[in-house]
């Protein structure tokens, strides 16, 4: 009798400190890593803010948020999560690129998370149509779109007045682009003080310029990529009129000069320039002075004008443990208070559509207008596994014409014969 | 008393086993360092070439495709066009440091007032990180804003694009390079403090000229650290890789001119996901540099001299 009355009290206490951790364990937040590329002072400062509103919100969660620098092409620190995913020990939601999510979708790098945004009730409509094309491949979403931003042409207006030109009358057609763009080049012995338009200057990409001439990049239907579309080639034979122009080489080095903290725009080394809405809140600080406007990239017709969108989003490596709860961190950044934030705080508009008119910044500065009218109709780079290797050889391609190093359609005909040898057509 | 014998023979053994110079004591102290060898390098080192004949993608193990990946590569052409760069490039930039290097040493190494200040200042550029160096440069140099290309311009030379020209590109590394030889200075220097001055007397004696004494003294005595400069820049030089990749944002631009061998692997490894051809282009890229090497190791043997021989 003592001796089973001394098992059973054994076994209540075993069982008490057993239940006791059980509920310990179940009062400790689930940790999530969570990689952001963020360099900038005021994104990171944003972004911890949102983090810690979302540990606050949900008690059960705790997201550390780690700056994982960038390196490359500027795209995140893919070489780092590659072999984080490799190792075995990814973070638990990162923010991604949202261009090359098709691509490590295909290598089988993401979670799928089509179920859960049914079960969380996130839907297509919440976005740009452009943004929910690249968050998703094959017909399953692997992505929540973050930010976002299009293109538009810029072009200084004291510059416009001093060359004649109607400062409120930017050019439309790519005539008048030509025509503008020589009135405003000022020349002093071998140096350009003005330079009026360089195409393919900060935003000028050869997709910028190849949508803007009508021409398409990928056939619907096939899949097939077509960068050898008779209006992309067009486009690329209409810049390489400008390297033949204006000396290539001073030209370029205006072009390597953007980035940094350098803008040839701000600097009034160029008088136009094709650049996205982040321009409006740099020069707000750096050239407060800069009287500018902002219109639609050209056309060979004047009329049908379109942009493109890139932005990023937020992804949950393969293998992660705890999916749902890196989903719902997701979901806060994608289309909750996270993205409201971070937009309203970092003036960048966001793929959930929703929010973009009401931040404050839109509301008090009217340039910023222009591109939310642009924003539903901008493209999105073709969504394919090579995604990357497409936007080198056009980067290529470009850069090989312009330095007259083969003619653009022979170029593009080779970079768009690598990239579909690399897709298997 | 039969069995006496017998048993320290039994034990003899064991002695013997636990005998201070017994050679698995040797091994055992090695074990930690052969334990990391194998796992960090032989094991690399052999998957790499297993790798090389897969379509390995980094992550999941791919199939094996036999020589496809070379094949593929044979016929890539911005493989040649990275292959073309690398030698060029190393073709420039090993005979530069050499000149330079040894000039700067010979300079460094005259009996002057304020010698060691000058030898500070010739190290210190090794002592920046190349990214940092990187950046630095990039601003230096650019056409437009860049303060090299002020000062010309205020002088009245016309300031040559730098990296935006295929022409000026792979000079302007090299620039950078060579701005970055204070190593190379330092082996140098230490070469000529070991060339004993009687020799330089004999020769006075003799009635040589400097000339004569730098050429007939100087760089023969100078030539086992010359051949170890070689070697050490060919395979640097053909391993390029941080500066074109910062400078051009991992592009290689213009026009492919500082696409660099290196550069081009890691475009296939980390952002194409072929770390299979990656592994490719890393085994070729060996057997050129060992081919290499041991080319200029037997030709030494004309013109190296050791002192004391």
């Amino acid at each position: 009798m003592k001796k089973s009355m001394k098992v059973c009290a054994g076994l209540l206490i075993a069982l008490f400190i057993l239940s006791n951790c059980l509920t310990m364990a179940a009062k400790k937040p689930v940790e999530l890593t969570y990689w952001y590329p963020n360099g900038l002072s005021n994104e990171q400062a944003v972004l911890k803010k949102a983090v810690d509103l979302f540990n606050q919100q949900n008690p059960d969660i705790k997201v550390k948020g780690e700056f994982v620098g960038a390196s490359g092409s500027g795209q995140g620190a893919t070489d780092k999560l590659m072999v984080a995913i490799s190792g075995g020990n990814p973070p638990d939601v990162v923010t991604f690129d949202r261009f090359m999510v098709g691509q490590w979708a295909d290598q089988g790098l993401f979670e799928n998370l089509t179920a859960l945004a049914r079960t969380h009730k996130i839907s297509k409509n919440q976005f740009y149509d452009f943004a929910w094309q690249e968050a998703s491949y094959k017909g399953n979403l692997y992505a929540l779109p973050f930010d976002t931003d299009t293109r538009a042409l810029f072009y200084n207006k004291k510059m416009f007045k001093e060359a004649g030109l109607n400062p409120e009358k930017p050019p439309l057609t790519i005539k008048q682009l030509d025509e503008y763009a020589a009135k405003l080049t000022k020349k002093e012995g071998n140096r350009y003080r003005v330079i009026g338009f360089i195409p393919w200057l900060q935003q000028g990409w050869l997709y910028t310029w190849g949508w803007s001439f009508g021409g398409r990049f990928q056939d619907p239907k096939t899949g097939r990529i077509t960068a050898n579309d008779p209006g992309v080639v067009k486009a690329l034979e209409w810049e390489t009129t400008y390297a033949k122009k204006y000396d290539i080489e001073a030209v370029t080095n205006f072009a390597t000069a953007a980035g940094g903290d350098i803008n040839p725009f701000a600097a009034g080394m160029v008088a136009m320039v094709i650049s996205g809405p982040w321009e409006i809140s740099g020069f707000k600080v750096n050239a407060p002075n800069l009287d500018y406007g902002i219109s639609y990239i050209p056309t060979p017709t004047g009329a049908n004008f379109h942009s493109w969108a890139g932005g990023w989003s937020y992804v949950i490596p393969k293998g992660v443990k705890n999916k749902e709860a890196a989903f719902r961190f997701a979901k806060f950044m994608s289309v909750g208070e996270g993205a409201r934030i971070y937009g309203e705080e970092t003036t960048h508009f966001m793929s959930a559509k929703a929010l973009n008119d009401k931040f404050n910044w839109f509301k008090e500065d009217p340039k910023y207008k222009i591109f939310v009218t642009l924003l539903p109709k901008s493209f999105c780079r073709p969504v394919i596994p090579k995604g990357q290797l497409l936007w080198d050889e056009l980067v290529n391609a470009t850069d090989s014409a312009l330095n007259g190093k083969g003619t653009p359609k022979e170029l593009l005909d080779k970079a768009t014969a690598k990239v579909n040898r690399e897709l298997g057509y | 008393m039969n069995a006496q014998p017998s048993m320290v023979s039994k034990k003899a053994p064991r002695k013997v086993f636990f005998a201070a110079n017994h050679p698995i004591y040797g091994w055992l102290f090695a074990l930690p360092w052969l334990i990391g060898l194998t796992v960090f390098y032989i094991y690399p080192l052999c998957s790499s070439i297993v790798y090389s004949f897969t379509s390995f993608n980094g992550i999941v193990a791919g199939r094996f495709v036999g020589g496809r990946n070379y094949a593929d590569l044979m016929a890539d052409e911005t493989f040649w066009i990275a292959v073309k760069n690398t030698f060029v490039f190393a073709a420039m930039a090993v005979p530069a440091s050499l000149i330079f290097g040894i000039l700067v040493a010979v300079l460094l190494n005259a009996k002057i007032r304020g010698r060691g200040v000058y030898r500070v200042i010739a190290l210190i550029p090794t002592l920046v990180p190349v990214v940092a160096v990187s950046i630095i440069w990039q601003w230096l140099l650019n056409s437009q804003f860049g303060l090299v290309n002020y000062l010309l311009y205020r002088v009245g030379l016309p300031g040559p694009p730098w990296f935006g020209s295929e022409l000026w590109a792979k000079p302007s590394i090299l620039l950078i390079v060579i701005w970055t030889i204070g190593a190379n200075i330092l082996t140098y220097l230490a070469g000529l403090q070991d060339i004993p001055e009687s020799y330089y007397e004999a020769a006075a004696i003799d009635g040589a000229g400097a000339r004569h004494k730098f050429f007939r003294i100087t760089l023969p005595l100078l030539s086992p650290i010359i051949l170890y400069n070689t070697i050490m820049g060919i395979i640097g030089a053909l391993q390029q890789f941080t500066l074109a990749f910062v400078i051009t944002n991992g592009q290689g631009t213009p026009a492919n001119s500082m696409m660099f061998y290196a550069m081009y692997l890691y475009k296939n490894a980390f952002t194409y996901f072929k770390m299979g051809t990656a592994n490719a282009m890393a085994w070729m890229m060996f057997v050129v540099v060992m081919a290499l090497t041991v080319f200029v190791f037997t030709v030494s043997k004309k013109w190296v001299h050791y002192m004391g021989e």
